[in-house]
């Protein structure tokens, strides 16, 4: 028996329709397992943003199924997934979407805020002194550098400790280098937690850190 | 905790006020009616004036035509008259006393359903909590446990395939060698023929030893018969460690190895692990490379890793085989790679000694051959 974490049936999600239908996702049947570390490529356009999205229960599919934990998330309750999403999914984006009126240790409590979860004190210091940004707790993001912002975003997804990290292309505004360094360090801490990351890039030489590459075309999975 | 609750409590206690305020006015209007009834009486007794003792029990009694109003008028009127207008002066001793007793009754009865209440609201947050944190725990066993069966049923299936893939492995050269030494022990052939395939069956012996090598130090990784033991050590040293065991291999081709120079830093490792994880990357690079180029070797501090960047002038690796490459005995199909000997190990070992010290390898077209770069993390802040 495998331990399955995340899997999809049948997925599918259209935009348009008649000529301009686009096929966002196409029927995609796959699954991941826990621990795993996935990476999934594709041209922009191909989709995968679009079964990130439906994967973290952003967005709701046309049909099909999408199972975290064996649980359709979509029979859920728009209340109910929230708070599934919360506990469950950690996000990280390309653009950071950090809140800029807030400073990097309250962005990373923030999550947990929202659940009215007691905060892991010792458990969010280790995570930042590991990822680097001790030192930078009291600044505001615009004071940060690309590199620096992720990571504070890297902190804020891994701090409530969630069982799937879902990154859209989170390097895609760094230099190869910070790129390189960020995604060592996102590697390392999800193995360090037997969490499960699933990365969407459009860089090869990054993909091949994954343990498994998924490629997207026109909205299906056509390679494993 | 809940809206709903605090909402039905409330409703409840507003009831409870209504009532007790409902039963105070009540007596309050008890002690008027019986203030009143003795005006009236007081004034029955002055309108009627007896003389006779039947004339004072009719006007108690109510026998004589007298109205209500009036009596009640005159009564008052009298009592003013006399300075009798407290109220609850008249009342009577055993309806003062009695009033506190209800009083203290009521409020005591208020408490203790008050009490009674906040009681049973905390004993219901205290197991609801609980319950949550059961529930949580369950969640998490299940999880461990399956996570657990799942990795002994992998490790079992890896062993599997790890013993198919050395026997396959092995099995190549082995029946090349038989070969060699039957064609050598028939006399069909010259004496220098049979002495030229002794000379390749030795060869393959050879080969083979190498691949036992690697064989034994990959399943040694594998299996975790060895743990990697780090220690503070310098990260120039191993570096050094490297470069000087494919030294000679490179002479020969006349290969140049040069390291950048970078601030040199004590790294948590396994010195020997790391030093062989880099000695494969080399030594691809030299075997992989024409005589006369150069394999350049770049270390360049970041915010909490080293980068460790190895670019040579060689062949280069397609692009649909960069994913591969790391891959258990895969092997480049280029036939440059077919006709070399190796095992298709070194670079898996690589990848796995790297990523069990918490760093990483990728690999990148450069501009002529290719870049290996490798992350290897700074300072080692475990978690707990």
């Amino acid at each position: 028996m495998k331990t399955m974490l995340l899997e999809t049936e049948d997925l599918c999600k259209y935009y348009g329709s008649g000529e301009n239908l686009v096929k966002a996702i196409d029927h995609t049947t796959m699954d991941i397992q826990r621990g795993e570390f996935t990476a999934i490529v594709g041209r922009s356009g191909s989709g995968k943003s679009t079964l990130l999205h439906m994967l973290g229960a952003l967005d709701r599919p046309d049909s099909g199924k999408v199972r975290i934990e064996g649980k359709n998330v979509f029979e859920l309750k728009d209340e109910e997934l929230a708070v599934f999403r919360r506990r469950k999914i950690g996000f990280i984006f390309q653009n950071y979407n950090l809140i800029p009126s807030l400073n990097v240790w309250e962005n990373i409590v923030l999550p947990m805020g929202l659940d009215k979860k007691k905060v892991d004190q010792t458990f969010v210091r280790n995570l930042t002194e590991r990822i680097g940004i001790t030192d930078k707790l009291k600044s505001l993001p615009s004071t940060l550098s690309g590199g620096q912002q992720q990571r504070v975003a890297i902190a804020r997804a891994l701090a409530s400790k969630p069982a799937i990290i879902l990154a859209d292309e989170p390097t895609g505004n760094l230099d190869s280098r910070t790129e390189l360094e960020v995604i060592s360090l996102l590697k390392a801490c999800v193995n360090e937690y037997g969490q499960t990351l699933v990365m969407i890039t459009h860089d090869e030489t990054i993909a091949q850190m994954a343990d498994r590459i998924l490629v997207i075309e026109d909205g299906k999975v056509v390679s494993q | 905790m809940d809206k709903g609750r605090n909402k039905r409590i409330m409703v409840f206690l507003g009831l409870l006020v209504l009532l007790l305020s409902g039963t105070l006015y009540t007596a309050v209007r008890w002690i008027d009616t019986v203030h009143m009834e003795n005006q009236e009486l007081l004034g029955r007794l002055l309108l009627t004036k007896p003389t006779t003792e039947g004339g004072y029990v009719s006007a108690v009694e109510g026998k004589e035509e007298i109205d209500r109003e009036q009596a009640l008028a005159a009564g008052q009127t009298a009592e003013a008259a006399y300075g009798y207008s407290g109220r609850y002066a008249v009342i009577s001793p055993a309806v003062a006393s009695f009033l506190p007793v209800l009083l203290l009754a009521a409020s005591f009865f208020v408490l203790l359903l008050a009490f009674l209440i906040l009681h049973q609201k905390k004993l219901q947050n205290r197991t609801e909590l609980k319950l949550f944190e059961l529930e949580d725990k369950a969640v998490q066993l299940t999880q461990e446990n399956s996570l657990l069966k799942s990795r002994i049923e992998r490790e079992a299936a890896e062993t599997k395939t790890l013993v198919t893939d050395i026997s396959h492995q092995l099995k190549t050269p082995l029946a090349s060698l038989k070969m060699c030494y039957e064609i050598a022990d028939t006399s069909r052939f010259t004496k220098e023929e049979q002495h030229s395939f002794l000379m390749q069956g030795k060869n393959e012996v050879f080969k083979l030893e190498n691949l036992t090598k690697s064989l034994i130090q990959l399943s040694r990784l594998e299996t975790n018969m060895i743990r990697l033991e780090p220690v503070y050590e310098s990260l120039k040293k191993t570096l050094q460690g490297a470069v000087s065991s494919v030294y000679m291999k490179a002479y020969r081709k006349n290969i140049a190895i040069s390291v950048s120079e970078f601030e040199d830093e004590n790294v948590l490792q396994d010195p020997r692990w790391t030093q062989e994880a880099l000695v494969n990357i080399l030594d691809n690079a030299v075997k992989y490379s024409a005589p006369n180029t150069a394999v350049e070797i770049r270390v360049e501090p970041m915010v909490s890793y080293y980068l460790i960047e190895i670019e040579d002038q060689g062949i280069g690796i397609p692009k649909e085989e960069k994913n591969q490459i790391f891959k258990r005995f895969y092997r480049g199909r280029s036939s440059a790679v077919q006709e070399t000997d190796g095992s298709g190990v070194g670079l898996y070992l690589t990848r796995k000694i790297l990523e069990e010290q918490g760093g990483s390898i990728c690999v990148k077209s450069g501009r002529k051959g290719c870049i290996f770069q490798i992350t290897y993390p700074k300072t080692s802040h475990r978690l707990s």
